[in-house]
């Protein structure tokens, strides 16, 4: 900023040395300490020139050119793009897991011990380690998923559709799981819940209260 | 004004004056400094150690207690195994951060401002009874703040937690420090202002603003007070004093320090006195406008989050610019770095103070903000501050005032050195750590499978088991710093104890008539370089506020009056230089001067956010307001300091939404005093917890949180023990009501009868599950709270309807946000 040495207007008799005289100590001493008046590096100066045009342009650039999705406008793309692939999904796969699959599926040894695994992680903590919903005598928010009494249906299908979407009762009931581990674990799960029970067995449907 | 400046060689007549220097006070402050050092670190060792062992909140004084029981000590009581409350991290981070700020930090300021100033001014510090009002008054806040926010009483705010009583209280001391200060320069002998004195002007004058501000508060009692902001008004001007806390209390103070100090140590003039002038302003100007950038993909405006990334980013340089003049001024005595210790300490310390004041700047861009924001990499970053900046200038500063304060060398040079290297690698463990498990735990946290749609690691709590380790090496690596501490207390402690207090005097000779503090308002304000800035400032602040088309034109008309500044500045610089000069000569001038150059940013940034943030103002979303039982809840969730890790802000990040859902509006918390979006995760967000889980699971959890497995949050046993306490509910709701909260009227018993009647319905409901529940205590109104949060109603509203090839109105000043709006859905216009 201040590397002008010419002095065009010569109105002060307080001249500076000569630029190649080196640095200049300033003659005020405060309790011994002196002053040198380096000129500004010149990287130092470049660095925050270069701060404020970039400030300047990228303003420009957002606010009176209009440029650049806002971040409310990218999620609610992203969001509206995973809707379309979820949708499309659906229909892909309907009618690819339905009640035999998954009857076939809750005998198969590999699909109920990886389903085992992930109960363990996500849905014990309410339903307990063996399903009974009660820990140390204690019964936990969860329903009890090793007896015939169901509340939504005790088909694998229905079984499926609550862990996926959620229980009806928003209040109390279960969250929505497929948004959080996906269709693909919630199977698994499905198959190790109905391992724990008979095809044709009978279902009693219940009511919460 | 000129020729006044020429005139200087006149005064011939000098007189010889004696100085006897006030340093009690100074050895004083230095050692509660030291002293409270070690109780804030070791107050954040413990809160660290509690992130790897969560029985460290509590439980572990059971098993304690239990083993000295048995073997024989039976007078000792053994502690209740479901935890303590005094002690939990939510109550420990708060002091913590207090105490290394405020206590720590604060003392070593006093101690270097009270030392250098005499020296500096040429006279005793004004006053010896100010000094210790200051000094008393200081550590009996302290002691205060330590017990009140281990008892829970916080205004929930970070490093503003302290009470409204305590607040006053820093607010008078303050005043009689400023006082002091500035009855000292006033008495000075040396006419000119040294720069260390322009950091402390700048400190002084700012702090105060800032803290004022940022504790304005209404009580409801002797011990809690709701503050006037609230939601995204208070979150601004939180982080505008949060930000700036770091700012002016951890960096310019310090850096004033570090231009006494480093050029006394090094016995080196200066690198560059314009790099002073230049660095000191830009960084006192753009500084304050930075702190947005603790709120980027949050819920406010964009604008505001836009001035604070390219501000943090503009003020890279300035910082940097302190830096450098530290560091050249070694130029020549770079030797000393193998012998001296204080050279160490200021050396590494100005090193740390660079590197950070770099992370800063990237940490402000939006996308890496995304990343590490809510992580530990913050932490991390906070550390290299404390730990490396202001605790190794203090260490500097301590290795440097003891011997001239005790009259005798330094007991063990041995000793110094030993710490210099022990709180180095203590440092190192410190920010590698936090480096490692913010960055992973934000790639966890933000990664989506290959096609977008889903969370790679939906677990919360899988993210925090993968970094517990981390915490772990943190934790080593602060007793590894408070170990050095440790060694400096004894260090120093000898060299008192052999050597004894040194009273110091000194003769100058000064000419009888000073010439200082003659500089009118005119010549203050009506001269190029004051004038030039405002002009420059109005067309700044008109190209982001006037609607398109003027905006332009101010750009114009400011990018051409820069070009004539540099013109003018070519050709009168020798007058501006003698212009500054002579401010230096005036102290109360400059003191305006900065205080116009830091108000600038808050008021630009506040005022015009204190219009938006109104309920009528509000777009999509407002918040529905609390009812009383889960008001009472939403303040013990601030007494327990939940804020500390849980944060209630779903950003606009695609993986925020996908794990807490739909991301938050402004309107969503405009009843929330104080706001509580919170600052780190170490435990999920719950901005939309509300109605997400059972009562009765978060009747379990808070009594056991291990039910969710993995989990490091404490037990909070005494929730189920302690009574709700609807006395206060009635004064409570009237403050809210002052502050804007639309609650119906209501009288005191109609308030206290419909909590109980809500917490009877919460406790019947957990009782049909089987839970041994009492309406009366404090879980079921933390129940009712968290079950609350997120509430809020569809506002309508008919949007104007513009014809086509019709102008929409636009007002004159308006949001750059709105602006863009309107340019989006009608580009022609």
């Amino acid at each position: 900023m201040s590397d002008s040495q010419q002095n065009p207007q010569e109105e002060t008799s307080n001249q500076k040395p000569p630029a190649d005289s080196g640095p200049e100590l300033r003659d005020h001493v405060f309790d011994g300490i002196q002053e040198y008046d380096n000129k500004l590096p010149n990287w130092w100066l470049w660095t925050f020139y270069i701060m404020v045009v970039f400030y300047v342009i990228y303003w420009m650039m957002y606010y009176q050119g209009g440029g650049f999705k806002s971040n409310e406008v990218k999620v609610e793309m992203g969001m509206e793009r995973i809707a379309q692939i979820k949708a499309a999904a659906i229909e892909d796969s309907l009618g690819v897991v339905d009640n035999v699959k998954l009857w076939e599926l809750s005998r198969d040894e590999k699909f109920v011990n990886d389903g085992k695994v992930q109960f363990m992680q996500t849905c014990s903590a309410c339903h307990g380690d063996d399903l009974t919903a009660m820990r140390a005598g204690i019964k936990l928010p969860g329903v009890p998923l090793d007896d015939n009494a169901w509340l939504y249906g005790g088909q694998p299908e229905d079984v499926m559709k609550i862990i996926v979407d959620g229980s009806p009762d928003k209040k109390s009931g279960m969250q929505a799981w497929g948004p959080v581990i996906g269709e693909d674990k919630i199977i698994r799960v499905v198959a190790f819940l109905m391992s724990h029970h008979e095809e044709g067995a009978p279902v009693e449907i219940i009511t919460k209260d | 004004m000129h020729q006044e400046a020429e005139s200087e060689g006149a005064v011939a007549d000098v007189r010889k004056t004696v100085v006897e220097f006030e340093d009690k006070s100074v050895r004083w402050f230095m050692w509660a400094s030291i002293i409270w050092s070690i109780v804030a670190m070791l107050a954040g060792v413990m809160a660290a150690f509690q992130l790897r062992w969560w029985e460290l909140n509590g439980a572990f004084l059971a098993d304690v207690t239990g083993f000295l029981h048995n073997i024989g000590l039976k007078f000792i009581p053994v502690f209740d195994p479901k935890g303590v409350e005094y002690i939990t991290f939510g109550r420990l981070r708060p002091l913590h951060t207090n105490a290394a700020i405020f206590a720590f930090v604060g003392n070593m300021i006093f101690a270097g401002v009270y030392h250098s100033t005499q020296r500096l001014c040429k006279t005793r510090t004004a006053s010896k009874v100010l000094t210790w009002i200051h000094f008393w008054g200081w550590q009996t806040i302290i002691v205060l703040a330590a017990i009140t926010l281990l008892a829970g009483f916080t205004r929930g705010q970070e490093y503003a937690e302290l009470i409204w009583p305590i607040n006053l209280l820093v607010v008078v001391i303050w005043v009689i420090f400023a006082w002091n200060f500035f009855w000292t320069l006033k008495r000075r002998n040396e006419p000119s202002l040294y720069v260390a004195l322009w950091f402390y002007i700048a400190t002084i004058v700012t702090v105060a603003m800032l803290y004022i501000v940022n504790h304005l508060s209404i009580p409801t009692s002797l011990i809690h007070s709701y503050p006037v902001f609230g939601g995204v008004q208070g979150a601004l001007v939180q982080w505008w004093y949060g930000h700036n806390a770091v700012a002016f209390f951890l960096t310019t103070p310090i850096l004033g320090i570090m231009y006494y100090y480093l050029p006394k140590a090094a016995q080196r003039p200066v690198y560059s006195y314009r790099l002073s002038i230049v660095h000191f302003w830009s960084l006192v100007f753009i500084y304050i406008w930075a702190g947005p950038h603790h709120l980027l993909n949050t819920a406010l405006p964009t604008w505001l989050q836009y001035l604070g990334t390219f501000f943090s980013l503009m003020l890279w340089a300035p910082s940097w610019g302190g830096m450098l003049n530290g560091l050249l001024t070694l130029r020549g005595a770079w030797d000393k770095l193998r012998t001296d210790p204080v050279i160490k300490f200021f050396v590494v310390a100005l090193t740390f103070y660079g590197m950070s004041t770099f992370e800063g700047p990237l940490l402000s861009i939006p996308a890496v903000s995304a990343l590490a924001h809510y992580t530990d990499w913050i932490v991390g970053h906070v550390h290299s501050g404390t730990l490396g900046w202001n605790g190794f200038m203090a260490a500097g500063l301590f290795y440097w005032l003891a011997p001239r304060l005790y009259g005798r060398d330094l007991y063990s040079k041995a000793a110094a050195n030993a710490h210099f290297w022990i709180g180095l690698i203590g440092i190192l463990f410190y920010v590698g750590s936090m480096w490692v498990a913010g960055i992973m735990q934000g790639l966890m946290l933000n990664g989506l499978n290959e096609a977008g749609t889903m969370l790679r690691e939906p677990d919360f709590v899988k993210t925090v088991s993968a970094i517990k380790h981390l915490y772990l090496l943190r934790g080593i690596g602060g007793v590894l710093y408070v170990a050095g501490f440790l060694i400096m207390v004894w260090n120093l402690f000898m060299t008192m104890k052999k050597g004894s207090p040194k009273v110091e005097t000194r003769e100058y000779v000064i000419p009888v008539k000073l010439k200082k503090d003659d500089m009118g308002i005119k010549i203050t304000f009506w001269n190029d370089p004051v004038l030039f800035f405002f002009i420059a400032l109005l067309f700044l602040i008109g190209w982001i506020f006037l609607p398109n088309g003027l905006n332009f034109g101010s750009l114009g008309c400011f990018l051409l009056f820069i070009l004539f500044t540099i013109q003018r500045f070519k050709q009168y610089h020798q007058k501006w230089t003698f212009w500054y000069e002579r401010l230096l000569d005036n102290y109360m001038p400059f003191t305006i001067l900065t205080f116009i150059a830091v108000a600038v940013g808050g008021v630009s940034q506040i005022v015009p956010l204190v219009a938006i943030n109104q309920a009528e103002t509000m777009e999509d979303r407002i918040q529905v307001p609390y009812t009383p039982l889960e008001l009472e809840g939403r303040d013990i969730y601030v007494a327990e300091g939940c804020y500390n890790c849980h944060s209630q802000m779903i950003r606009t990040m695609m993986s925020d939404v996908l794990r807490y859902g739909d991301y938050n509006r402004m309107g969503e918390s405009i009843y929330d005093h104080p706001f509580q979006w919170g600052s780190k995760r170490t435990g999920l967000d719950l901005a939309r917890e509300g109605g997400k889980r059972p009562d009765s699971w978060h009747y379990d959890h808070m009594l056991d949180p291990r039910t969710t497995e993995g989990s490091i949050m404490p037990d909070y046993s005494w929730l189920y023990e302690k009574d709700t306490d609807y006395k206060s509910l009635p004064k409570k709701i009237d403050v809210q009501v002052k502050l804007g909260v639309p609650y119906e009227k209501m009288t005191a018993d109609v308030i206290i009868d419909n909590a109980r009647k809500q917490a009877f319905d919460i406790a019947q409901g957990l009782r049909d599950e089987g839970r041994n529940a009492e309406p009366d205590k404090q879980i079921i109104a933390l129940i009712a709270y968290l079950q609350k949060i997120g509430t809020y109603e569809e506002v309508k509203k008919e949007k104007e309807e513009v014809k086509p090839g019709e102008r929409p109105s636009t007002p004159l000043f308006d949001s750059p946000d709105k602006r863009r709006e309107r340019l989006i859905e009608n580009p022609e216009y």
